[in-house]
Formats: structure tokens, C-alpha cells, sequence
């Protein structure tokens, strides 16, 4: 028996389609990421969507969630998507953040396939998103969650050597994101102590440290007072006008107020997409949905 | 040698009963952790103090069977008490604190079994009326070691109509599926937990009782039962009947065959074979929980 | 978050102080303990890593102490290598051993997790228990510590093998304090106390995962190495599962996520076991010597208390006597 058998074993196993691609993920590490290429040429990389999700289906078990839903997103554009419960909103959302996999369909985010990619690595290409219920590092201050989110966008997470608090750059760019979104006074506060709509604010403070591309909220103002919905929607407004948004929503006045665009599901599909006139004129919508308002 | 007809009939009865005794082992397990989220690392040491508590019975009764009934019923207790004393405190502790408490009653186990019982390994005689050899399909075979086979295949009957038959069956089934969803719905998830708990430390103990006629008695045997036993529900993927029924099914037989076959590879052929499954799914077989 | 802790530069000075005057006025009997602290120690933090830091609860650990073990006795004694190139060597060995099982293991989380490490670790338990190259379950003999004839100093004598690894532990020290307080050390906590938000931050959770399993497991096969040249021998026993649980147990006993902790946990364990396992100490306290032989009971006992009441373990005690104190002082000015 040789000394290394046993593990010959392990070495030509068959290679699962995981393990292979987390395999060549590794050994791509340090390369450029791919979304600061140029774009190809001869594309129009200003008319080009930079978010494409086709004939999206899925089921958890025999129920289907999302059948065959389209959703094109252009530059700079803000969509909302309003949907009854169970419409099939949060699992077209987490398709396209990456945390599901798609039965049928494909993602296209600015012009490169991530269906199958990880959340993390569309991270990187320009997408970030809120969580419906915030998903924040509560034992943290403020400051220290948006350091994280800065450190990751400053490519500088990797760095085991240089002591974090000495890379001054990585603070001062979270000092200059809390002072923006009006969290200058709360940067040493921990975060579970802060006010519900305070926290909120940082849920979307932290996606917006990546400066991604696009940005994908999920009930950015569920469970908020009027003041602090009012406070949320001054933020997006003021949101830069190049950012691309994709917004799920209940408030439709909320919605109304700063769509240009909005996709309405019922039982899983596309009920209608068009300009908020033409949804809230629409019958169907009506009858389906509003009806119920 | 290897596709001779009686030596594959042979070895397939061995692993067959490897594989029972494992399943014994495994239900009690995997069920409590796909409840719980736990993971009971004493269970071997409860399949070893089954093993003794059969012994000490043998010796008072002289009647394998009175074992057969007292000593899993002993080991349940010693379960009971276990959870009573200790695991009920320990719900909202994090798993590997969880894990590390069972870990130490290990130690405590076996040092306790060495000041009872002794450090020299003891076997007790098969009961006479099983103490012959049968025919199958014109092989000789103990008849004891199919009597271990047709307990296995009896205890996973009952499991299976207990668990779709019974109102504590469709408990557990919906505990492993969604504990809070079912706690929500005002049933006692706890005490089915105990429950199944006890359940599980009985058939530790059964299997110990069943397996002392074959295999020698000694301090640490319940080392190497356990890894086995926490590979078959690795494998099998845990919290299900299903999964623990197939996951000891494999690691029996690969087992068995593997130490026939290639004996210097025998437990790393199983470990090659948990890696393999791990790979293409990492949460085993036939997981219950989704993950996503 | 790492790097905020006011108290673990003066606590590591305070062990760094009490382990050189014990080496200073230490016997044979102390230099040999001492020498086997140090390497436990070096093992514990290498667990913390993962444990308190990434939060990666591994129960396979032995497998790199033992692989490192292993394959420093493979260069030393087959290929005659001095010791300090095999260790190196086995450092290496360990990382990839780490990376290979790391790629199973870090794909599940929490209870999974545990189990997966301690099959796998398992799994190198029982090819070195098999493995004829490597004397089966008798293990080898005839590994050397490294020649310092040079210096004039013979790394044979207690005194100064102890000496080695107790510098060895500062400088392992040293190493991961560096890991914990740069970004990656603060992503591994990130991580720990939320995986999903920093993967949609764009963080690579798995890279990183594997990233501190390697080099947890790097650690531990240097550790193993020490404890190779320190016995002089090495068996399959070094990786068995208990070995890894006892350092997990050592980490917590100290106190998870403090890697001066994990050091301390690891004196007290080993010297623990030595105290239990001798029959003078139980004569001491007015027993039987005979309980010697009983030793691992109480050592489970202990290890169930330990869970159940450390909390915080040791460390995190005096860490919040500290806070108290300052808050008092304060008060008082």
C-alpha cells in the first residue's frame, strides 16, 4: 500500500459541479473582477439592462412560487414590485440576490449570466440588496458594521497582516457614509440599541457602502411609524439618480410615489408591468389587488 | 473467492447485521437530532452500559431473555435521568456546548463501567434455543446472528408504524420538520422530545444486549461503535427514518465487505465512501430540513 | 469586535511572567510540564481561531496536530532531515491535509459541522492506526529535536527543549493576535455573528472559512510537530477524537475567542491531568491513590462543569472583574 492511497481515493472522485467551481473560484482569486472590463464593444452599455431576469420559475414542491416571470431593468431606472402575500415577490427578490436557484430561467446581471452564481459574488459585480427584517451585526456599533461593509468594498477584507483599526482609509470612507445617510450620531451607539427605523437606515446605509450598481430593497419601510416612513422615503429619494432600483413594497403610496416602473405579481406571475398610472388605472389590478384597499 | 454464491450469501448476512445493529444505534440519533438540533455523542457509551447491564442480568437471572427485556429498560432510565439532570437545562445553550457536556459524560462512562465491572472484556453464552446453525439458501449460519437481523427488521417496522400511525409519530414527524411551527400549535414538543430521547437510549441499550452474545464486552467498545454510528447518520442525513434506514444499510455492508476484501482499507473505504456522499450532498442522503 | 480588549496585552504579559519564572525555577519534572503546556497552548489558540473567531466549531482538530506528528517523524527519521526543516515540512503537510478536509467540511454549518470534522478527523485517526509505513497502532520512535550544538545548548535537556516551546507559543501568539486584529480576523467575526449579510456584502464566506480552517489547521500540525520532538515518538492516539474535544475543552475553559485565554485553558487542563492522573496528589488531599487510575471520571466531571458554569471561561472572568474595576474607578474619581 502505498503512502498516499487513501487519498487517491478522495482525489479522483468525481468532481461536483460545487466543488469544481469553488475549486477555479480559488485559484481566479486575484484576478480583476470581471465588472470593471470594459464593456464589449459595439454594445450601447447605457441602453443595455443592467438587470435581466428571464422566464423565472420555481416551486417548493408541487407549489409554484413564480412561474415564468420576466424583469428588465435598465440603468438608473427604479422599479417596484407589489404583489398580494404569496404573490411570489421575496422568492423572485431572493432569485435574483442569489440565495435560491432558479428551476427555469436566468439572471443577467450587466451583461454577465449569475443564475447559478452566489450572492456574494453578484456582490461584487454591482448588486446589493436590504433584508425584509434586518440582518445587521447588532453587537456591533454602528461604525463597526459599516467598517465591514467598507473593508469588503475597499478590497481590503483579505488583509491578514496590517491591523484593521490601521487602515484609515476603510473609517474614514464609513465616517463619510454614516455622516451622509444621517447616521453621524449614532456611529458609537451598538446596534441593537438604536431605534427600529435607525436600524433600518443602516440596513440600507450597509448596502450602499458596496456602491453597487444596483440596489435591491425588500420592504424598505415594513413596520415604520409615518415619521420614519417619511424619513426612509426622503433617503431613497436622494438615493444618486444612476443607482438602479429594485424595490418590493406594501405602502403603494410608498411605491407610487417613487417608481418609475412596477411589475405586479398574482399567484406567481406577471399581472401587468407598466408606468404607476397604468397600474393604478388598471382594472385588473384593481379588482385583484387594490380592490381589497 | 469473491463471487463464489455462499461466500457472497455469508457476507451479505454479516453486513446486513452490522447493518442493524447500526440502525438501532443510528434512529435514536438522527431523530433526536433532526427534534433538536443535538447530538448525543454519549450514545455509544449508553449501547456499552447496555451491553453490561445484560451481562450483570445474565449472571443474576441466568436467562438471556430477562436481559433482553430489563437491560435496554435500564439503559432508558439512565437516559431519562441524563435528560432530567442535565440536557432539560440545556435547550438554549449553543450546540457545541451541548455536544461537549455529552462528550464529557464519555470519560465519566467509562471510568464508571471500568470501577463496576472491571478492565478485562467479558462475553455472555447465546441463548440455547438460538444457540444452533440454519440453512440459508444452502449456507450454514448462527442462527443468533439472523435473530440480531429479524430484531432490526422488527424494531424499523415498528418505528415506521409508530411514526406514521400514532399522534406522537405524526409529532416528531412535524418536529423535524418545523419545531416552533409545531410548539406554536400548542403541542408539548418537548415531552415528545423526551420521549424520543428515552426511546432512543432503549434501543442504544437493545443493541448493546443483542450484540454482547457476538462481540467480546470491554471498557471503550463504545468508541468505535459511535464514529460508525455518527457516519451512518452523516451519511444517511439526519432526522429521518429513511435516511438512517439506507445510511446503515451502506456503512454495513461497505463495512463488512471492505474488511473481507481490502482489510488494510477497511474504515477508510467507509470514510472515502462518507466523503464521496458529502461532496455531491453535504447534508446527507436524504436530508429532511430544506437547506437552501 | 477583535482588537478592543484592553486587557489581553497585560494578561498575556502576566502569563508570559509567570511561565518564565516557573522555567526559571523549575525542575526536570516542571521543564517537561512546562514544555507540554506550551504546546497545548500553541494547539488551543490554533482552535480559538476557528472556534471563538469564525465560529467554526471543529471536533477534528487532532487530525493536523497528528498529521504534523507524523509527518515530522516521517522526515525526520526516513528522510534524516533535521528537525526544524521537517517541521516546516509538516507545517505544510497539516495546511494541506486542512485544505483538503476544509473543502468538505465548511459547506455545512453548526452541528453538521461538528460531526463532519470528527468523522473526517476520524478518518486520519484510522489510516495512521492502519498504516504499515507508519508502525500501524505502535506508532514511531527516534524523532529528533533540533541540533543547537551551535549555540551550545543541547535541545535534549528539558530546560532548553521547554525553553524553544515556550518562545514558540509567544510567537504563535504574536501570529494570530496579528490575524484577529486585521480585516480578515474582523471578517471571520463578521462572519461568525452573520454569514448572510457579509455574503450579500460581496464577502467570499467560503474563501474565507477555508482560509481560517488552513491556517487553524497549519497551527495545530506545528503544535503537532512539537509534541512530536517532545515525546520522541508518535502514535495514532495523537489524532483520536477525545484529543480534539480535550482542546476544545481547553478553549473554553479559558474562554472562547481570547487566544490568551485558549493558553491559559490549555495550562490548566494539562496540568490538571497531571495532577489526577498521579497517585500523590490524591494522597494529598487524604484519598486513596488508587483514584489515579480513575482519573478520566473526575476529568469528565470537570469537563461538564466546565460547560455548564464557564460562560465566558476564565479569561472573560477576569476580563469583566476588569471592566467592574474600571467602571468603579471612574465612579470614584
Amino acid at each position: 500500500m502505498s503512502l498516499w492511497e487513501p487519498f487517491s481515493i478522495v482525489a479522483v472522485l468525481p468532481t461536483g459541479d460545487r466543488l469544481y467551481s469553488r475549486l477555479s473560484s480559488i485559484a481566479r482569486r486575484g484576478r480583476p473582477p470581471r465588472w470593471r472590463e470594459p464593456p464589449r464593444a459595439g454594445g450601447d452599455a447605457m441602453s443595455a439592462p443592467i438587470l435581466r431576469a428571464e422566464g423565472i420559475t420555481h416551486a417548493f414542491g408541487s407549489l409554484v412560487v413564480t412561474d415564468a416571470v420576466t424583469l428588465t431593468l435598465a440603468p438608473g431606472e427604479r422599479h417596484g414590485l407589489i404583489g398580494p402575500n404569496g404573490a411570489g415577490k421575496t422568492t423572485l427578490f431572493n432569485i435574483i440576490a442569489g440565495e435560491i436557484v432558479p428551476e427555469a430561467g436566468s439572471v443577467h446581471l450587466a451583461g454577465v449570466n449569475v443564475t447559478r452564481a452566489t450572492p456574494d459574488r453578484r456582490a461584487r459585480l454591482g448588486l446589493a440588496r436590504s433584508f425584509q427584517r434586518n440582518n445587521l451585526f447588532t453587537d456591533l456599533t454602528v461604525r463597526e458594521n459599516l467598517a465591514i461593509a467598507c473593508a469588503i468594498a475597499h478590497r481590503v477584507s483579505h488583509v491578514a497582516w496590517k491591523a484593521f483599526a490601521r487602515h484609515r482609509e476603510v473609517h474614514e470612507s464609513a465616517e463619510a457614509q454614516a455622516a451622509a445617510l444621517g447616521l453621524g450620531e449614532v456611529l458609537d451607539t451598538v446596534t441593537r440599541h438604536l431605534s427600529y427605523g435607525t436600524q433600518r437606515q443602516l440596513e440600507i446605509a450597509l448596502a450602499l457602502a458596496l456602491e453597487p450598481k444596483i440596489l435591491l430593497l425588500d420592504e424598505p419601510t415594513a413596520g415604520m411609524s409615518p415619521e420614519e416612513t417619511a424619513a426612509m422615503q426622503a433617503m431613497i429619494a436622494a438615493l444618486p439618480a444612476t443607482l438602479t432600483l429594485l424595490v418590493i413594497e406594501h405602502d403603494m403610496e410608498v411605491l407610487f410615489g417613487l417608481a418609475d416602473r412596477i411589475t405586479v405579481l398574482d399567484y406567481g406571475k406577471v399581472l401587468l408591468q407598466g408606468e404607476p398610472r397604468e397600474v393604478r388605472d388598471s382594472d385588473v389590478v384593481r379588482s385583484r389587488y387594490l380592490g381589497t384597499q | 473467492m469473491l463471487l463464489e454464491p455462499g461466500f457472497l450469501i455469508v457476507q451479505t448476512l454479516n453486513g446486513l447485521q452490522l447493518s442493524m445493529l447500526l440502525f438501532l444505534l443510528s434512529i435514536g440519533l438522527s431523530v433526536v437530532f433532526g427534534m433538536m438540533n443535538f447530538i448525543n455523542l454519549a450514545h455509544g457509551t449508553l449501547y456499552m452500559v447496555g451491553a453490561y447491564l445484560a451481562l450483570s442480568t445474565v449472571r443474576w437471572f441466568d436467562s438471556f431473555w430477562v436481559a433482553l427485556a430489563l437491560a435496554p429498560l435500564g439503559v432508558a432510565l439512565i437516559g431519562a435521568l441524563f435528560y432530567a439532570v442535565l440536557l432539560r437545562h440545556m435547550q438554549r445553550q449553543s450546540p457545541m456546548r451541548q455536544v461537549l457536556v455529552t462528550f464529557g459524560l464519555i470519560f465519566v462512562g467509562f471510568d464508571a463501567v471500568r470501577m463496576v465491572w472491571g478492565v478485562l472484556p467479558h462475553t455472555i453464552p447465546v441463548p440455547e434455543t438460538l444457540a444452533g446453525r440454519v440453512y440459508v439458501l444452502g449456507e450454514v449460519y448462527p442462527a443468533y446472528r439472523l435473530f440480531i437481523i429479524a430484531i432490526g427488521l422488527a424494531v424499523l417496522a415498528a418505528l415506521y408504524a409508530g411514526l406514521e400511525r400514532t399522534r406522537l409519530g405524526a409529532v416528531v414527524r412535524a418536529g423535524v420538520d418545523d419545531r416552533t411551527m409545531v410548539a406554536a400549535l400548542g403541542i408539548d414538543v418537548e415531552r415528545a422530545f423526551f420521549l424520543v430521547f428515552c426511546l432512543g437510549c432503549w434501543l442504544a441499550g437493545l443493541a448493546g444486549v443483542v450484540s454482547a452474545p457476538v462481540f467480546s464486552i470491554f471498557p471503550g467498545m463504545d468508541m468505535s461503535i459511535l464514529i460508525l454510528t455518527l457516519i451512518v447518520v452523516v451519511v444517511g442525513g439526519p432526522g429521518s427514518l429513511k435516511g438512517a434506514v439506507i445510511g446503515s444499510l451502506v456503512i454495513g455492508m461497505v463495512d463488512t465487505y471492505g474488511q473481507v476484501v481490502a482489510p488494510e482499507f477497511a474504515r477508510v473505504t467507509i470514510y472515502a465512501l462518507m466523503a464521496a456522499v458529502l461532496l455531491v450532498r453535504p447534508h446527507g442522503l436524504f436530508p429532511v430540513r430544506r437547506t437552501h | 469586535m477583535p482588537g478592543r480588549d484592553p486587557l489581553h496585552l497585560p494578561a498575556a504579559a502576566a502569563l508570559v511572567v509567570a511561565a518564565g519564572a516557573a522555567w526559571y525555577g523549575g525542575d526536570f519534572f516542571l521543564h517537561e510540564v512546562l514544555a507540554e503546556i506550551a504546546i497545548f497552548a500553541i494547539f488551543a489558540m490554533s482552535l480559538d481561531l476557528l472556534v471563538g473567531y469564525a465560529g467554526l466549531v471543529s471536533l477534528g482538530h487532532a487530525a493536523f496536530f497528528a498529521a504534523g506528528a507524523y509527518a515530522t517523524a516521517s522526515f525526520t527519521v526516513f528522510l534524516g532531515w533535521p528537525a526544524p526543516a521537517a517541521t516546516v515540512a509538516a507545517v505544510g503537510c497539516a495546511a494541506a491535509l486542512a485544505a483538503v478536509a476544509g473543502v468538505f467540511a465548511i459547506r455545512v454549518g453548526g452541528v453538521f459541522f461538528i460531526m463532519i470534522t470528527l468523522a473526517l478527523g476520524q478518518m486520519v485517526y484510522a489510516y495512521f492506526f492502519k498504516a504499515r509505513e507508519f508502525g500501524a497502532d505502535d506508532g514511531m520512535a527516534g524523532i529528533p529535536r533540533p541540533d543547537l550544538a551551535a549555540l551550545g545548548l543541547d535541545a535534549a535537556e528539558p530546560h532548553v527543549f521547554s525553553a524553544l516551546t515556550l518562545i514558540a507559543a509567544v510567537a504563535v501568539w504574536v501570529l494570530l493576535l496579528v490575524v484577529v486584529r486585521s480585516p480578515f480576523g474582523a471578517m471571520l467575526v463578521a462572519i461568525h455573528r452573520n454569514e448572510s449579510r457579509v455574503r450579500a456584502l460581496g464577502c467570499p464566506v467560503q474563501r474565507y472559512k477555508l482560509a481560517a480552517f488552513v491556517l487553524a489547521g497549519a497551527i495545530g500540525g506545528f503544535a503537532g510537530s512539537l509534541i512530536a520532538q517532545h515525546t520522541g515518538f508518535v502514535s495514532p492516539d495523537l489524532g483520536f477524537w477525545t484529543v480534539s474535544g480535550e482542546v476544545l475543552i481547553m478553549v473554553i475553559v479559558g474562554g472562547m475567542g481570547s487566544l490568551v485565554g485558549a493558553a491559559l485553558g490549555a495550562a490548566v487542563l494539562v496540568l490538571l491531568r497531571h495532577e489526577l492522573s498521579d497517585g500523590a496528589f490524591w494522597e494529598a488531599i487524604g484519598l486513596s491513590a488508587d483514584l489515579a487510575s480513575y482519573w478520566q471520571f473526575v476529568m469528565g466531571l470537570f469537563f461538564i462543569a466546565v460547560v455548564l458554569l464557564a460562560g465566558d471561561g476564565l479569561y472573560g472572568r477576569l476580563a469583566s472583574i476588569a471592566r467592574r474595576g474600571r467602571r468603579l474607578r471612574r465612579r470614584g474619581a
